[in-house]
């Protein structure tokens, strides 16, 4: 039996193959794109490729990074919560609840004539809206956990079906707000559900960098006690887990990278489910590599499926949704882990 | 955060003004102008200075642009392609769909004019603003006192008939008609018609087959790119429909008064 190295060398020697990959994603991007750019003539500063390369294609790359590592950051926290490997904050109803709040938000301030709180969603830092975006998801994590528990105990399968419920409620409310609003705003509104990648300015991508960064640096500073959850509560709590307070520190912390990709990017399916799956798949279960791994794989994952998304149809003169690549790559490749899984069980 | 999500934000401050502008002053006679709506291309060949067009939309039919580049659609436009042709005047109608990339391609420093064009009011001021825009400030003057002159010429044609109860639809799977807010639903009360939507709040308002049946129209008027055998629901089955021929109808810019002839015409037929 050959030992295995110890999690912390392990995590390191993962992140650091995997920040090379993430670098790679991040050059692809750059590179291509519906315009022919020339390189050489970006770099040296030559317009209009300097422009197209690094004030658009860059910004916009650098968002899916920061929603990719979110997302997949919030899937293992909630995974790990919930000792569910199908946990993650789309399925769970999590991504839906910051929908809601964040379209209930604008909605009212536009019924209220308040335009300034939508309009403040335009600076940076903590807007408004961003803030409904996170408090959604806070209310429908806990509501998902709160409704999940039978008898005293966590149950995974009943959580889960609970969120379902949830994000039909939840895309019902929102329907209903899009049919009251003129059809080119409720176009937009759509584009946004499905899961689309824009241009932030710097400013509003800074500011959603340290809230994911916050969140995730919280996530896995607590990957080592997610190990122990996944003993069972009794099971954590005999070898010395605070699990209340560990469990309240996981929720509000995957709430929070869930607000921040929201509300930037609205609900991208599959990164938060299939990336800490493969991961795990590929490296075991110990959290203490998992979380890292997961978030810069989605980081990577999410970058490489915009890319493809402005590739794809490039031909027609437009770009379908990332939410719709992020589905029509994760659906297929889901099944076949799950096939997978299942004939080695 | 979230130039999407502000979009879904609906209309705010600047980008909701009649007339706007966005990024860096545009030089006094732009010479590379790119469109970001069929209407706004119709704005600048009715100026004469369709030469100084480098880009427009994918839905810009006029054969005076069909060779020149496109740069998305009207929600979806594509601030790369802007970007590439490194363009001295980009000229938007605000939509929320086009807000994220138009705000981008002004973060790069190309001047943006953006206009309104929901009202007629909002295409005159547009005619204006953009001759101004392009040093022709008289001849968008012209082109605005013309459909100006025009819209009087149909209103006093009108006034010897009576008032036809229509109904202007712009979609059918569900009902979607002009209301008394929108363009269109100014010119079909000009030329005669007596929109039997009301004084409803929405430009577009949305409603049921029931109340469609219920206001019962005499003449159903289905704008030009609605598509099919016209499945009108069957409490529309009393009323005159009439296929809108002319695209103009569609279009807030100079062909408005195209658009005036047309309508009065479906509306009151054998008086051409």
């Amino acid at each position: 039996m050959t030992r295995r190295a110890s999690a912390p060398a392990r995590a390191l020697l993962v992140s650091g193959a995997l920040v090379i990959v993430l670098a790679l994603s991040l050059a692809a991007a750059v590179a291509t794109g519906a315009q022919p750019i020339d390189l050489g003539r970006a770099w040296a500063g030559l317009q209009p490729d300097r422009d197209i390369a690094f004030s658009l294609r860059l910004p916009r790359a650098v968002l899916g990074a920061i929603v990719g590592a979110s997302l997949a950051g919030a899937g293992v926290a909630l995974q790990a919560l919930l000792r569910n490997p199908l946990a993650d904050p789309f399925v769970l109803g999590v991504s839906g609840g910051a929908a809601l709040g964040a379209t209930v938000l604008s909605a009212f301030a536009v019924v209220a004539g308040l335009p300034a709180i939508a309009d403040a969603a335009g600076a940076a830092g903590l807007s408004p809206v961003a803030a409904a975006a996170f408090l959604g998801a806070l209310a429908a994590a806990v509501g998902v956990y709160a409704l999940g528990r039978a008898g005293g105990r966590l149950v995974p399968e009943r959580a889960l079906l609970v969120g379902v419920v949830f994000n039909a409620f939840a895309s019902a409310i929102i329907t209903g707000i899009k049919v009251t609003v003129s059809p080119s705003k409720a176009q937009s509104l759509l584009s946004w559900l499905v899961g689309t990648l824009g241009y932030e300015s710097p400013g509003a991508l800074a500011a959603a960098g340290v809230f994911s960064g916050v969140g995730l640096a919280v996530i896995g500073l607590l990957s080592g006690r997610m190990n122990l959850l996944a003993l069972g509560e009794e099971g954590a709590a005999a070898v010395g887990v605070d699990v209340p307070r560990t469990r309240a520190l996981l929720f509000v912390a995957a709430s929070l990278v869930t607000g921040a990709a929201v509300s930037l990017a609205g609900l991208i399916g599959f990164v938060g489910l299939l990336v800490p799956h493969a991961a795990r798949l590929a490296l075991g279960p110990d959290y203490r590599v998992v979380v890292p791994a997961s978030a810069l794989g989605g980081a990577a994952a999410l970058v490489l499926a915009d890319t493809l998304a402005r590739l794809l149809f490039r031909s027609l003169g437009t770009e379908p949704p990332v939410g719709v690549v992020t589905a029509l790559v994760g659906g297929p490749v889901f099944l076949w882990m799950l096939s997978r899984e299942g004939a080695r069980a | 955060m979230g130039s999407s999500l502000l979009a879904v934000a609906l209309g705010v401050a600047l980008y909701a003004a009649p007339v706007a502008h966005l990024g860096p002053p545009a030089p006094a006679s732009p010479k590379r102008i790119v469109t970001l709506a069929p209407s706004l291309t119709e704005v600048v060949l009715a100026l004469g200075e369709g030469a100084r067009l480098v880009g427009v939309t994918r839905y810009d039919d006029d054969p005076r642009v069909a060779s020149l580049a496109r740069v998305g659609g009207f929600t979806d436009p594509s601030a790369e392609a802007i970007a590439k042709l490194q363009p001295d005047l980009v000229i938007a109608q605000p939509s929320p769909g086009n807000r994220g990339p138009v705000e981008a391609v002004a973060r790069l420093g190309a001047p943006i004019l953006v206009v309104r064009l929901d009202t007629v009011a909002d295409v005159l001021d547009a005619l204006r603003a953009v001759g101004a825009a392009l040093g022709k400030a008289s001849a968008g003057e012209a082109l605005a006192r013309g459909l100006e002159a025009k819209r009087a010429q149909v209103r006093a044609r009108a006034a010897g008939s009576p008032r036809v109860k229509s109904l202007l639809l712009l979609g059918v799977e569900p009902l979607v008609a002009a209301g008394p807010g929108s363009f269109a639903g100014e010119l079909l009360t000009d030329a005669g018609g007596d929109n039997v939507v009301g004084e409803s709040a929405a430009p577009y308002p949305t409603f049921s087959a029931e109340r469609a049946a219920a206001l019962r129209p005499a003449v159903v008027l289905v704008a030009p790119d609605v598509g099919g055998d016209l499945p009108l629901p069957p409490g529309l089955s009393g009323a005159r429909v009439v296929r809108v021929s002319s695209f103009a109808v569609l279009r807030p810019g100079p062909r408005l008064g195209e658009a005036l002839d047309e309508l009065y015409g479906d509306l009151h037929p054998g008086k051409k």
